[in-house]
C-alpha cells in the first residue's frame, strides 16, 4: 500500500506508533483492553492519537461477501469472497489481500 | 493472422490482470432482515449526485448519524423519500467485523462495483448501511 502511494514505511510507522501509545495508555491506566470490537477498547484513541504523528499512506477499501454476493460481516463463509484493495477515488486499482 | 495475434496478446494480458470481475450486490430482502429491530430513523440528508450508481441517505436516531445506501434504479411509481421525515427501518452494517484495526478502511465496495466512503464527522457512524425498505429513492412498505 505504502509503495502505491509513493511513501515507504508510513503505514508500518503509523501501526508501529499505533501499538505503542495502546500500550501506553493501558499502562498508565492499569485497565486491559480487549481488541477494537470489545467495549471500552482504545483501539480508536490509540489510532487517533497515532494519526496525529504518523498518518497511513492512504485508505484501503474492504469488500466481503457470502456466496450469494451479500455483504457478509463476520466470518467469510464457504462460497464467500473477501477482498482488501485500493483504489483511485472511482475505480479498483490494486488487490492489498483476497480470499480465497 | 495480425488481428489473431492481436486478440491473443489481449486476452494474455486481460487474463495476467489482477483485476477481480465484479458480481453486484443483490438488492437487500426483508427476510434476511427478519431479526434486526424495526425502529424509527429520521432522514435528515439525501445525497444522489456524490455517486454515479450509489445514492446516500443520512437518518438519525439517538445522536448517531447512519449512512445508509440505496442503488441507483429505476423503479415504478412508489412512495418517495424526503428529507426530514421518519421511517421505520431495519438496517444492516456492512464495515467487516473481520477487521479489528476498521478505521484504517475506508470505505466499502458497494452497488455496481463503486467504492462509498466511510466518514466520521459530527456523529456519523464509521460504516455504511444497507436496508430492504429503501430501494433507489422509495420506501418500501411492510
Amino acid at each position: 500500500m505504502d509503495n502505491y502511494f509513493e511513501s515507504s514505511g508510513a503505514t508500518t510507522l503509523h501501526e508501529v506508533i499505533e501499538s505503542y501509545i495502546a500500550g501506553a495508555m493501558v499502562q498508565e491506566s492499569g485497565v486491559s483492553s480487549g481488541n477494537s470490537n470489545s467495549e471500552g477498547s482504545v483501539y480508536e484513541e490509540a489510532h487517533a492519537a497515532a494519526s496525529e504523528i504518523a498518518p497511513q499512506s492512504g485508505v484501503p477499501f474492504q469488500d466481503f461477501r457470502d456466496s450469494q454476493g451479500n455483504t457478509t460481516i463476520n466470518k467469510i463463509p464457504a462460497g464467500g469472497s473477501g477482498t482488501i484493495y485500493l483504489n483511485d477515488g472511482k475505480i479498483l486499482k490494486d488487490i492489498l489481500w483476497t480470499y480465497p | 493472422m495480425r488481428k489473431l495475434f492481436i486478440i491473443i496478446i489481449t486476452l494474455l494480458l486481460l487474463s495476467c490482470s489482477n483485476q477481480v470481475v465484479f458480481r453486484d450486490i443483490p438488492p437487500p430482502v426483508k427476510i434476511d432482515f427478519d431479526t434486526i429491530p424495526l425502529l424509527n430513523y429520521q432522514l435528515i440528508r439525501i445525497d444522489t449526485s456524490l455517486y454515479k450508481n450509489n445514492n446516500v441517505f443520512y437518518a438519525i436516531r439517538n445522536d448517531s448519524i447512519y449512512k445508509i445506501i440505496s442503488k441507483k434504479e429505476k423503479m415504478a411509481s412508489c412512495e418517495h423519500i424526503h428529507e426530514n421525515s421518519f421511517y421505520p427501518l431495519r438496517l444492516k452494517g456492512v464495515r467487516s467485523k473481520m477487521i479489528l484495526n476498521y478505521l484504517d478502511i475506508g470505505g466499502a465496495r458497494m452497488y455496481v462495483g463503486e467504492t462509498v466512503n466511510f466518514e466520521r464527522d459530527s456523529g456519523i457512524i464509521w460504516n455504511l448501511y444497507v436496508t430492504p425498505y429503501i430501494r433507489d429513492l422509495c420506501y418500501q412498505k411492510d
